[in-house]
């Protein structure tokens, strides 16, 4: 294939895909969740580990998915430890509206590493392959509010 | 009376002309269009026949007086004369306009499970259905204290026969809803085996036609079918028509499915009582234009000739089994004898959506994912599939294009 026909799948995605780093099953964890994209199937379960600030400690993922979907688990698995929720929960929807803006949106610094998947804004099908591992994210996040430690005051709001 | 004259046999050569859309490019490249069991493109002759209506006879039908409500309604009511004959039911009155496939099964699960089963029957469906031919049966199981059984796909691909008359032993079911082709493996079921064996045992049956109507002529009569539903953006027809046939006394005993105007024969707020058979089915302003366009695209399809589509099917399936299964990686699913123009694969090494994705970058269109089928991906044992689908206009070069890619694909992800 050509690099304008496979534009979407940068060197660092195909990577992850083939080899990713932090697909496993977390153990100890705090919190599990688990997402399935309505159009294909695939899915991702999810398990964090918190630390006693209410922060996120430790990641790790399992992904029946495709390339993109893998890349961008196995990339926030990798970011978003040492994030607080807030800052987890704006990151996942920054690239969100990153990848469906029309351009303009700037990509944060906490979101940078994730601007690989830029390309896909070209083909709207797929954005819900990246999203998706935030997606679970986020539902974990929201299910953990009553089971994670209070978060720091400066967190709130 | 409606005189019918039939257009010259179409060569199916040429047929590619006729579809406007066939033209475009997409990303730069020519359109490869290999979805059309998804949704099949449109010839010219349908597009003009609805523009046709809007631009000089165009009005709500059955009810208007005047001239031009009673051109559409002669238009409309054309098409029932022309799915009638399409499908060799005895009488107009056995077909049935809704939305698409998944809203007549939807009725019959209403109107015929709700309306005429009794609670304790079974409905006897197939791992190989397409989720519409599913969900209306576990809301009527879980509504209405129906049992849903289903028949076991082989490892080919195939219906396992035996298995099913092991489910209608018992006599206990009401209603066997099978597809008349998988939308995923291509597979053919055997209709009229299915039929007669159902018969036998009390049941009635309601086949799935969505897929088998594109590509075989239907002959409900022979078949001996209950209830036959397909859907018109399939047949390269406008979505939002769908047709429901029933044999004429089911029809009869059951009780409408939407209320509302249409349907009635008269309304007092005590009582009211349902126009006969179809209307009683057919509540609210239907799908004019669509009908309309239906009814060219029908005859088009007889233009072309169900011969001529049957054998071009059998050829482009031939091929496409031999050139994809010589490209190392892919996995066809199912191995039916009986099977046409749908097939569903794996390449190793690469997720369907990302085959459909780089295919996609070459202007080749196929479907990735469950397929709405998720029982048969689990009864194989995969997550998802991309599927190539083929039309009337699809071409052994299309083909050939998608297999060579494929192998781009495979050494792009290795
Ligand atoms: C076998 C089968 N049944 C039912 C359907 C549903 O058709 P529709 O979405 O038009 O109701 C489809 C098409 O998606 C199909 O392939």
């Amino acid at each position: 294939m050509s690099a304008s026909e496979a534009d979407i799948y940068s060197s660092t995605i195909l990577e992850r895909a083939r080899r990713p780093r932090h697909q496993h099953r977390l153990e100890p964890f705090d919190i599990e969740a688990r997402e399935v994209n309505r159009l294909c199937g695939d899915r991702v379960t999810l398990r964090l580990r918190c630390d006693e600030q209410g922060g996120i400690a430790a990641v790790g993922y399992e992904a029946r998915a495709c390339a993109i979907c893998t890349a961008s688990a196995d990339l926030m698995a990798e970011i978003v430890p040492g994030m607080t929720r807030a800052e987890a929960l704006s990151a996942g929807q920054a690239l969100g509206a990153a990848l469906r803006s029309d351009g303009t949106t700037d990509w944060s610094p906490d979101i940078m590493p994730l601007r690989l998947f830029e390309p896909l804004r070209d083909t709207p099908s797929r954005i819900v392959c990246a999203t998706l591992p935030w997606q679970a994210l986020a539902q974990a996040l929201a299910q953990g509010l009553t089971q994670m430690p209070a978060p720091g005051a400066d967190e709130e709001g | 009376m409606n005189v019918i004259i039939r257009p010259a046999l179409r060569a199916i050569a040429t047929v590619r002309e006729d579809f406007p859309i066939l033209s475009q490019s997409v990303r730069g490249k020519p359109l490869v269009f290999l979805d059309s069991a998804a949704s099949a493109m449109k010839p010219r002759i349908v597009i003009d026949a609805m523009v046709q209506a809007m631009e000089t006879q165009y009005a709500n039908i059955h009810r208007g007086a005047h001239w031009m409500s009673e051109r559409t309604t002669e238009a409309f009511e054309a098409t029932r004369d022309s799915v009638a004959r399409l499908m060799n039911a005895s009488s107009r009155e056995e077909i049935i306009f809704t939305r698409n496939s998944t809203e007549a099964i939807n009725l019959v699960a209403h109107s015929y499970g709700r309306g005429v089963m009794k609670t304790g029957q079974a409905v006897v469906i197939s791992e190989m259905e397409h989720h519409s031919n599913i969900i209306p049966w576990q809301l009527l199981r879980d509504d209405y204290g129906i049992e849903l059984r289903v028949v076991r796909v082989t490892d080919s691909g195939e219906l396992d026969m035996e298995h099913l008359a092991a489910l209608l032993a018992d006599g206990r079911a009401g209603l066997v809803a099978i597809t008349h082709m998988s939308n995923v493996l291509g597979t053919y079921t055997p209709a009229e085996r299915i039929v007669a064996l159902a018969h036998e045992h009390g049941a009635k049956v309601l086949l799935d036609g969505s897929q088998a109507v594109v590509h075989r002529q239907i002959d409900v009569k022979a078949l001996d079918a209950d209830f036959y539903v397909w859907t018109g953006h399939k047949l390269y027809g406008p979505t939002g028509i769908g047709v429901l046939y029933g044999k004429r006394e089911l029809l009869e005993k059951m009780p409408p499915f939407m209320g509302g105007g249409d349907m009635i024969s008269s309304v007092t707020f005590e009582r009211s009582t349902w126009a006969r058979v179809p209307h009683k089915f057919e509540a609210g302003t239907p799908a004019i234009l669509e009908g309309i366009g239906l009814n060219a695209a029908i005859g088009y399809v007889e233009s072309v000739g169900y011969e001529a589509i049957a054998s071009h099917e059998a050829a482009l399936t031939e091929h496409a089994l031999a050139k994809l299964s010589a490209v190392e990686g892919v996995t066809i699913l199912g191995q039916a004898q009986d099977r046409g123009g749908v097939i569903s694969f794996t390449l190793e090494g690469a997720h369907a959506h990302d085959v459909a994705t780089l295919l996609d970058r070459s202007g080749i269109a196929v479907r990735a994912g469950h397929h709405c089928a998720e029982p048969l991906m689990q009864r194989f044992g995969v997550d998802s599939t991309a599927r190539a689908s083929f039309g009337l206009y699809t071409t052994l070069a299309e083909i050939d294009f998608l297999a060579e890619t494929l192998g781009r694909v495979r050494a792009f992800f290795a």
